[in-house]
């Protein structure tokens, strides 16, 4: 074995970490070279003055410094979370306020709850001019037979006349396939 | 609380405990603090990033995998915080053309007059001008005291790199330590048992 290798496993020799053989050998060398017997005073030396070296430490606040910056940004998380709530709340406001403006605009898509509240209740103008959805298409071009025509008219005129009818209103079956059929 | 292992009392923090938070900051602070500080030579980057691997430490407290060493788990996240502040550093000083200058050796006393008593702040300059990988290992295995598979778990390394990193280290801190020849001589006559001690 020579120096160089020696001098490759001395901190393995330091810590006891040769293999029996490795160990052997490397003593062998160590009893005829002084020069490796000196390197490794020096470097057992070194590793143990290390460990005795002053430990450095944090200023005497540091814990509640980080225990502070903790509740800070948990804090922060919980505006932010609140802030989306708002703005995901005024989103659902916007939608349910759109919904009913169209609702209003187009009494066709009204339940017949609906009209029957709008005409007993309040008054609305809207009422007045309600229109059935086949009245609708009459007026937009399509071809409506003039019996679904007459027919839901005359529903709807019961409808404005006697709102109790509405409990027990059920659409006639097969509604929409004469309106299909008459296209 | 105190009496609980690195784990028990990681799983409480995981449950969002604060106090076992605070007990864990008091647990690993100064170990940390001494290994960043060492690394980066500079106490108020080292406060700074010591409570940058806290914070990271909370804010991932339920990604920790129990598989892993609380400890190494710790350590690696500081590491990786000194190593990015390493980073700018060096693009700092490049930036200003400073590594233009050339690097002279660690100064530490005058080598004919030595201080008598003044060995470990020569170590302390030496470990300083140590490049900063060897350093880091070092750091880590003859000040932390950690064993090299956790060394090499920290520095995602394999186990011969640290050692062969350490035993480098070792070399080049004597090297720079023996132009110092009474202390040096102190040092050869200061452990003479090692041999007879394998």
């Amino acid at each position: 074995m020579n120096c160089r290798k020696v001098s490759r496993w001395l901190s393995a020799y330091i810590e006891g970490d040769l293999q029996p053989l490795q160990k052997r050998r490397m003593d062998e060398h160590l009893q005829n070279c002084a020069a490796c017997r000196e390197k490794l005073s020096d470097i057992s030396m070194i590793t143990q003055m290390s460990g005795e070296l002053e430990k450095l430490e944090p200023g005497p606040f540091f814990a509640n410094r980080v225990l502070c910056e903790v509740a800070a940004q948990k804090q922060k998380r919980w505006l932010l979370q609140g802030w989306r709530l708002k703005l995901a709340l005024s989103a659902a406001s916007f939608v349910v306020a759109a919904i009913v403006t169209f609702m209003n605009m187009s009494p066709s898509l009204m339940s017949p709850t609906m009209i029957a509240d709008k005409q007993s209740g309040n008054g609305n103008a809207a009422s007045a001019d309600f229109v059935p959805i086949s009245g609708k298409l009459a007026r937009a071009g399509f071809p409506v037979s003039d019996d679904i025509l007459k027919r839901d008219m005359a529903l709807v005129e019961s409808l404005k006349s006697d709102s109790q009818a509405l409990d027990s209103l059920v659409l006639p079956k097969g509604y929409i396939q004469q309106v299909d059929q008459s296209h | 609380m105190e009496k609980l292992d690195d784990k028990q009392l990681f799983a409480k923090i995981a449950a969002d405990d604060e106090q076992a938070f605070g007990i864990f900051i008091d647990r690993f602070k100064n170990r940390l603090f001494n290994f960043i500080a060492r690394i980066i030579q500079d106490k108020e980057t080292a406060e700074d990033i010591l409570q940058e691997t806290f914070l990271r430490v909370y804010n991932q407290r339920k990604n920790y995998s129990p598989d892993y060493a609380v400890s190494t788990w710790v350590f690696t996240i500081a590491l990786n915080l000194v190593r990015s502040e390493l980073r700018k550093r060096k693009l700092r000083k490049y930036m200003s053309l400073d590594f233009l200058k050339e690097e002279s050796d660690v100064e530490i006393a005058d080598p004919q007059n030595p201080e008598p008593g003044k060995l470990k702040p020569i170590l302390e300059k030496a470990i300083k001008s140590l490049p900063d990988e060897y350093r880091t290992a070092f750091v880590l295995c003859d000040i932390e005291r950690l064993p090299y598979e956790e060394i090499a778990e920290i520095m995602r390394v394999p186990v011969g790199t640290v050692k062969s990193r350490i035993n480098r280290a070792r070399s080049m801190l004597r090297e720079k330590l023996l132009p110092y020849k009474e202390l040096n001589y102190e040092l050869s006559k200061g452990l003479p048992l090692v041999i007879g001690l394998y």
